[in-house]
């Protein structure tokens, strides 16, 4: 008995010591990683919104919306987190619409399509066709944005989910 | 009694982790995709590896051997959770690249290896030679599958582009394929150079 | 005199036949589809299937340090058959890194003929889909325009991403695609040939087409079937990629459920996945099913008792 009871004191202050460590390293860099945070969303934002202030959240249908606030708190636009269907599985992106209903910036963070044919939704040459549009435009394939030639599904995906996620937006926000 | 020379170059030809024991895979094929990424994940195993020998080796007769298991684990999981919050507050790409490969380091094979098969049964000083020896070999073979990967898959080491304009990567070399293509060619031609050179 | 006296055990199976002599057959084979290509797509056409197979036998014979550079012939088949799957005019440098992947990555390394896992000429084809896609399997097809040297240079969607290609068109070859796929007629003359000399075996290429006409039919009718039969490189892949000796099954059940296989995953590619051609990687896949196929389908030894499960 006496030589479990040792093992277990052993086993005690290894993990004492070692929770100790680990409290201080952490106090160290807590707070560097909550200012990094904080800097990389402000970031983020600013890219698309560059006197972003402060956001507020919003999570409607599983994907998260950033409501964007200037220093005088006056809304100045949605970004939205959000997902499209693509060729090579699903397509993550961010949409920036501001006030007015205009899409003033689009960032694909993630997508599967394959190289060299789908992968122009994250290229200038089809986001060009996407910024600017309006709320009350129809953004449809064929009627006001066009598909990529050989990208279609691609390209059609991401027209489709851009109309959806303005009608969040317009519904929600604006 | 083996010089502390060749406790220390062993670990990067001999018994290299990588090339000629083939331990510690999962990261080796998951975070090559760059030479910076295959560099960091070495660097953070190195420094784990460091510190649990020096503990362990200096802890070695006070840990009764029936818990030797769960005391290592505690020990190497306390430096690997220093290694992830360190990355996550100074180096965020290099974290958000690697992931949950950090974590994952606590259940790398060579680290619990050479606690297991070397730091306790010898002193603090060759353990950390040891350490030093096989960790600078997986940081080594890391960088170099890394900077492979860059090259032809991306056109560009550590990051810095360089081909030209008309140099078009070759995908295949960033995707896990690839890494399991790579990994292979560099076994056999690692261990064809070893043997010609007489390291055996 | 030493010939004279050899001693060896049973069986003592004299055929004029070796490797050399195979490969010759199955390059007389392809050239029905070798001189499609060339009467569908031009001189480019030509030009490709040279770059190929000279870089699959420069690699073979430095690998091999041997200055016969025609050797056995298979890596002269290995790079025409490379070809055979690649649009008309891809970069050079795309066609020769193919075939130097299929000839070191795809056989020498696993010991040389007859001990490779994959068939070489689709382990370069898979590497280069998944590399230059856009070089590859983009909108690459050229207009395929019979008796011009030069085919038309304006690019067209491959037939099995558009679906409207006539099945007169898809049975004569003008259509776009790959070399070596687009005519179904120079391909089963082809075929008949490796027939008649006995290198190919019927299970193969059956269960393989059988499978796609069945789910093709499934899928969306007769004349669907029909459709996914001849578009794609279906019969390219039956006839000339999954047949290949060192990668498919032995055993004659094996054979078809390895015809079976390529032919199913070929179908669940086209259909479900993100790529519009699945051949590929069906025969990648089986190919390394192959060993186990055998080993399931081994014949009871004679005279032994089949065991109570």
């Amino acid at each position: 008995m006496r030589e479990s009871y040792k093992m277990m004191l052993i086993l005690l202050i290894i993990g004492v010591i070692c929770g100790g460590l680990l409290s201080l390293v952490n106090g160290v860099t807590q707070p560097v990683i909550e200012a990094r945070a904080k800097a990389e969303f402000q970031e983020a934002m600013g890219t698309f919104f560059p006197d972003v202030e402060r956001a507020e959240e919003e999570v409607i249908g599983g994907e998260n919306y950033y409501l964007c606030y200037d220093a005088a708190d006056q809304f100045i636009g949605v970004v939205g987190n959000v997902k499209a269907a693509g060729y090579g599985g699903e397509i993550s992106y961010d949409l920036a619409v501001n006030a007015a209903g205009d899409i003033v910036g689009i960032r694909i963070s993630e997508h599967g399509e394959t190289a060299g044919i789908g992968d122009v939704i994250a290229k200038d040459t089809f986001q060009e066709r996407i910024i600017g549009l309006n709320y009350a435009d129809p953004i449809e394939a064929g009627v006001d944005v066009d598909t990529i030639t050989g990208a279609t599904v691609s390209t059609g995906g991401m027209i489709s989910s851009i109309r959806r996620v303005m009608n969040v937006i317009g519904e929600n926000f604006l | 009694m083996t010089t502390l020379a060749q406790e220390f170059s062993k670990g990067i030809f001999k018994e290299n982790p990588t090339f000629r024991l083939v331990l510690g895979m999962c990261p080796t094929l998951a975070v090559t995709l760059s030479a910076i990424n295959g560099f960091g994940m070495g660097i953070s195993a190195l420094f784990v590896l460091v510190c649990s020998n020096i503990a362990i080796s200096a802890l070695r007769n006070v840990i009764p051997a029936k818990v030797r298991m769960p005391a290592y684990i505690l020990i190497i999981a306390t430096f690997v959770t220093i290694v992830d919050m360190v990355l996550k507050a100074y180096a965020a790409t290099l974290h958000e690249a690697l992931g949950i490969f950090i974590p994952l380091i606590v259940v790398n094979c060579i680290i619990m290896g050479r606690a297991e098969a070397f730091a306790r049964k010898n002193t603090v000083g060759r353990s950390v030679i040891d350490a030093l020896g096989m960790g600078i070999g997986f940081t080594l073979s890391l960088t170099v599958l890394g900077i492979i990967r860059e090259i032809f898959g991306a056109g560009s080491i550590f990051n810095i582009q360089i081909m030209g304009t008309a140099f078009e990567p070759m995908g295949i070399l960033a995707t896990p394929p690839g890494a399991f293509i790579t990994l292979g060619v560099m076994l056999g031609l690692v261990n064809y150079m070893f043997k010609r050179l007489g390291i055996e | 005199m030493a010939k004279k006296l050899v001693v060896s055990s049973s069986p003592h199976i004299k055929s004029p036949e070796n490797i050399r002599s195979i490969m010759v057959d199955v390059l007389v084979a392809l050239f029905p589809v070798a001189l499609m290509a060339v009467f569908l797509f031009g001189y480019r056409a030509l030009v490709t299937m040279i770059i190929a197979m000279v870089a699959a036998m420069v690699t073979e014979a430095i690998i091999l340090r041997k200055g016969d550079f025609f050797g056995d012939g298979s890596a002269a088949v290995t790079g025409l058959l490379l070809a055979m799957t690649l649009p008309p005019a891809p970069p050079w440098w795309v066609v020769v890194i193919g075939s130097v992947v299929a000839i070191a990555i795809g056989k020498q390394i696993y010991g040389g003929i007859g001990n490779n896992i994959f068939n070489p000429a689709l382990v370069g084809r898979a590497v280069l889909v998944v590399s230059w896609g856009g070089h590859v399997a983009g909108n690459v097809w050229l207009k395929p325009v019979p008796f011009g040297l030069a085919a038309d240079a304006v690019t067209k969607a491959s037939p099995l991403a558009s679906y409207d290609a006539s099945l007169v068109d898809l049975f004569i070859g003008t259509v776009s695609g790959s070399l070596g796929e687009t005519s179904a007629i120079a391909l089963i003359i082809g075929a008949i040939w490796l027939f008649y000399r006995g290198h190919i075996d019927w299970r193969i290429p059956g269960g393989f087409i059988g499978a796609v006409f069945i789910l093709g039919l499934i899928s969306g009718g007769f004349l669907m079937g029909l459709y996914h039969v001849l578009a794609g490189g279906v019969l390219l892949g039956a006839l000339f990629m999954a047949t290949d000796m060192v990668t498919s099954p032995v055993t004659k059940t094996g054979k078809i459920i390895f015809g079976v296989g390529c032919g199913v995953v070929t179908m669940l590619i086209r259909l479900y996945g993100s790529l519009p051609e699945g051949v590929t990687f069906g025969i990648l896949l089986m190919n390394g099913l192959t060993p186990l196929i055998d080993n399931f389908t081994l014949p009871k030894k004679f005279g032994e008792v089949k065991k109570s499960a």
